[in-house]
């Protein structure tokens, strides 16, 4: 069975963030809510999501638009300390993905798309911790009908 | 005393529910008192993503323990050792207790 091209994205995404952030735990497909006061943080789940086609842009290849998230949880000693932690994390990802371009035949140029940011409130989380979502697309393109590796 | 001080002084006095605490509004001195703590864990709104789960801590306090001070942020409780600093505070409708919502570094 060859490898969809949407697997082929996440995949060579979660070896870059792997690659680059050597010490952040990072989760693909993650389905549980990160327990924040027990689990070790900071952490990195790696989404897939929507994707978008086109197939007016190149006659025979189909041109996709392949979205995914990244979020990030950070715990930290102050309420601070919480928030520059997530700032740090974030900016991370931002230069481990934005503008990277796999080496793997048939995908592009990963974007940044934009980012959410929280900060837990304290009736929530006694302990100071949050989370962000970065969203990101990448550039993909295939044969017509055929969206797995060539 | 009414029968709802009555019953807050009670809970507080239980042993298997109540514990001794110290409250103070910095840099003043501690004063003794009993708190009832509560631990409630629950999944917390997402942004999108998986989510979260954390807990808060709550300590729930005689109004009459600490005399006249009205609890607010910055003020302290200190727990088995621990000072933890109090984030938020509510009285109950009756005026005998009040919630403090405490943080953890």
């Amino acid at each position: 069975m060859p490898t969809p091209l949407r697997e082929a994205a996440l995949a060579a995404i979660g070896d870059r963030l792997t690659a680059e952030l050597p010490s952040i735990a990072l989760e693909r497909a993650r389905r549980a809510a990160v327990d924040t006061d027990t689990e070790g943080l900071p952490r990195l789940v790696l989404t897939g999501t929507d994707r978008e086609a086109d197939e007016t842009a190149e006659p025979g290849s189909t041109h996709y638009t392949l979205g995914f998230s990244v979020a990030g949880y950070v715990r930290a000693a102050s309420d601070l300390e919480a928030e520059q932690a997530l700032s740090v994390l974030h900016a991370s990802v931002v230069a481990a993905l934005a503008g990277w371009t796999p080496d793997v035949d048939g995908l592009g140029e990963a974007s940044e798309q934009g980012a959410e940011f929280r900060l837990y409130d304290t009736d929530e989380s006694s302990k100071p911790a949050g989370e962000f979502l970065a969203r990101f697309s990448m550039l993909a393109i295939a044969p017509l009908g055929a969206p797995f590796m060539p | 005393m009414s029968a709802f001080e009555a019953m807050l002084a009670a809970l507080h006095a239980d042993s298997n529910i109540g514990i001794p605490a110290d409250f103070r509004r910095p840099p003043g001195p501690w004063v003794p008192a009993r708190v009832v703590l509560s631990r409630p864990s629950d999944a917390l709104g997402g942004l999108g993503g998986v989510g979260a789960r954390a807990s808060s801590l709550v300590a729930t306090i005689v109004a009459g323990d600490i005399a006249s001070l009205e609890p607010r942020r910055g003020d302290e409780v200190l727990i088995n050792g621990v000072v933890h600093r109090v984030e938020d505070s509510e009285r109950d409708p009756l005026g005998l207790s009040w919630r403090l919502t405490l943080a953890e570094g």
